[in-house]
């Protein structure tokens, strides 16, 4: 049953470089510094999960991203990967958007594109790791969606089975087609791209939408603009300052026994 | 009258712990009388409502079936939007675990308004025309950074909470407060697109872990002390459990379970010492709610320190073994 995919995926900054990310007090928005960006780590697992899929049951996978045209970069990625075709949601006004606005420029993107079988997406994103997006745009577009998938699987050609985790539990979920999958890091490990891939992603096509594309494409009383909005950014002062105790080992050892035992614990 | 609406979620047969602490900071919110919470679930989730009234809830709106008995996201967030859009709350205060999230995110679409997620703080103020506006903060910017948002025309104001920021409610047994039977209309069974229908337990969810009043945690700093060994002596010691850093888990030290911290574990014990971490961000947002937390590290500066009530400056090598010792002779002379 060969599926029609499509994977959502973005471009972040690095995060090993997150020491270096500053936000800009002024604009409300983050500013790179000169760190890498790099495709979102929980979405090369969605990716993955895509062309597993593909693997088995064959079809299609659409990668899709919003973002500044610098990130077109991700999707050549996922297209030297195996993915068929990228498209980029891309325009001045979709810069700074919330979760919720988000959500509705996917899902025009989606709508233009004409629907797909699954949509798969890693849950969260290293940078703003709100964990909102995924399950909005699910309702934006009226389907269903599970979240925190750590596995899925096909019982038959339009039923999925999954496992989403909570803190204490893990639920079974089960869903039928179409449905939105909000997947959890490190399900699966990202294949690497071959050479042939590569070569080969020369020739797929990423396609462009705008603002003016999306418009056509909204739900009713719909509109892409954001309702939240950065007020204030400040520098987190440290909350409190450990007293240091000092002096030879085994007496501040003593001391600080002594003083955790004045405070009740044990 | 400000109304603050908030979910009541029922985790492992008792509210979540997230939830009290949404109920406790939600108080602050609402007008007196105006604290609603949501109930929703099978019959075994009705007596939470007195519970819910006694911590502070003045109407617990309760809706009940049989197939709601484990969490469906699609009905819970229709039957909560709808219990929303009929109580027309000033604002939607929801606990940030994983299906809190889950719920508020999708609330957040139906009714079409802002969600600002895992807010550390959260305070209502009056504008120029008396409107009460939430100022929704969050940590941001790689985490040095506190990031102030509002919702300014979008109504009601949604937020989740960071889990272990807030207290919880407080519970007073002569709070009086109403009780309200919320008809639950779900669509027949051909309708479900997806359901839930089992459950597990998590073994993989760290709940020993959240359970333990003494916690020895460690970081990659114990790699120069030959590993963990010495952090498992004093967690035995101390009668604690053992947990760590992302870091500590790449080498393999301890299992996912033990892992604390934004994609880990979050943890609120009577008593945290953590060793050779340096106190990066993504590692201490997840034991905001320690009581006493002492740190021992070998670099004066490290973020830690601002974490931690007492800390001790040197090599964890030497230093452990030093509380092992002074801990021996405490227990052979208790005084």
């Amino acid at each position: 049953m060969p599926l029609n995919t499509l994977v959502c995926i973005k471009q972040v900054p690095d995060p090993q470089y997150s020491h270096r990310l500053f936000l800009n007090v002024q604009t409300g928005v983050g500013e790179r510094g000169g760190v890498p960006s790099i495709t979102n780590p929980h979405d090369r697992n969605a990716i993955e999960a895509a062309l597993s899929l593909k693997d088995t049951y064959g079809g299609k996978i659409t990668a899709i991203t919003m973002g500044p045209p610098a990130a077109r970069r991700v999707l050549e990625d996922a297209l030297a990967l195996g993915v068929d075709e990228g498209v980029i949601l891309c325009d001045h006004s979709f810069a700074g958007s919330d979760t919720l606005a988000t959500a509705r420029i996917i899902a025009s993107g989606v709508r233009i594109l004409g629907g797909f079988d699954l949509i798969l997406c890693g849950e969260a994103s290293s940078d703003s790791a709100t964990h909102q997006v995924p399950g909005q745009l699910a309702v934006v577009l009226d389907i269903p969606h599970v979240a925190s998938v750590q596995k899925f699987h096909f019982t038959d050609s339009q039923t999925l089975l999954t496992e989403r985790r909570t803190e204490t539990d893990i639920l079974l979920v089960e869903s039928s087609l179409p449905v939105l999958l909000a997947l959890c890091k490190g399900i699966n490990e990202p294949r690497l791209p071959t050479v042939a891939g590569i070569i080969a992603a020369a020739k797929k096509n990423i396609r462009e939408i705008c603002a003016t594309d999306c418009f056509g494409a909204l739900g009713e009383g719909e509109n892409c603009r954001s309702f939240s909005k950065v007020v204030e950014i400040k520098e987190k002062r440290a909350a409190k300052s450990a007293e240091i105790l000092a002096g030879e080992m085994r007496g501040v050892a003593r001391e600080l026994l002594q003083r955790l035992k004045a405070r009740g614990v044990f | 009258m400000k109304k603050a609406l908030v979910w009541l979620e029922i985790q492992q047969g008792e509210i979540a712990p997230v939830a009290w602490e949404a109920l406790g900071k939600a108080r602050e919110m609402a007008s007196p009388g105006g604290l609603q919470a949501v109930l929703i679930g099978a019959d075994s989730a009705v007596p939470w409502a007195r519970e819910a009234v006694y911590h502070g809830a003045d109407e617990v709106f309760v809706a009940v079936a049989t197939d709601l008995a484990l969490y469906q996201s699609e009905a819970y967030s229709q039957i909560f939007a709808r219990i929303a859009q009929y109580s027309s709350p000033e604002v939607i205060i929801i606990g940030g675990s994983m299906l809190g999230v889950d719920l508020a995110s999708s609330v957040a679409a139906l009714l079409g308004t802002g969600l600002t997620a895992h807010c550390v703080e959260l305070t209502m103020e009056s504008q120029s025309n008396g409107e009460p506006l939430l100022k929704q903060t969050v940590l941001g910017g790689g985490g040095n950074m506190l990031v102030t948002i509002i919702c300014p025309e979008a109504r009601p104001q949604m937020a989740t909470i960071a889990r272990g920021v807030f207290p919880p409610a407080k519970r007073d047994a002569r709070h009086q407060g109403r009780i309200i039977d919320w008809e639950v209309k779900l669509p027949d069974k051909a309708w479900w697109r997806s359901r839930t229908i089992g459950i597990e337990p998590n073994e993989a969810g760290g709940a020993a872990l959240r359970k333990a009043e003494i916690v020895v945690a460690g970081g990659f700093g114990m790699f120069a002390a030959g590993g963990f060994a010495l952090i498992r002596e004093l967690a035995e010691a101390l009668g604690g459990a053992i947990a760590g850093t992302r870091a500590a888990f790449d080498q393999g030290w301890i299992k996912e379970t033990q892992m604390i911290g934004q994609s880990g574990v979050t943890i609120a014990p009577k008593l945290l010492i953590v060793a050779g971490a340096s106190g990066a961000l993504h590692f201490t947002s997840g034991f905001k709610g320690a009581q006493t937390v002492v740190a021992i590290d070998k670099n004066p500066k490290a973020p830690i320190f601002t974490c931690a009530d007492w800390g001790i400056v040197g090599d964890v090598a030497q230093i452990i073994p030093a509380l092992l010792e002074e801990i021996k002779i405490l227990n052979k002379n208790p005084r």
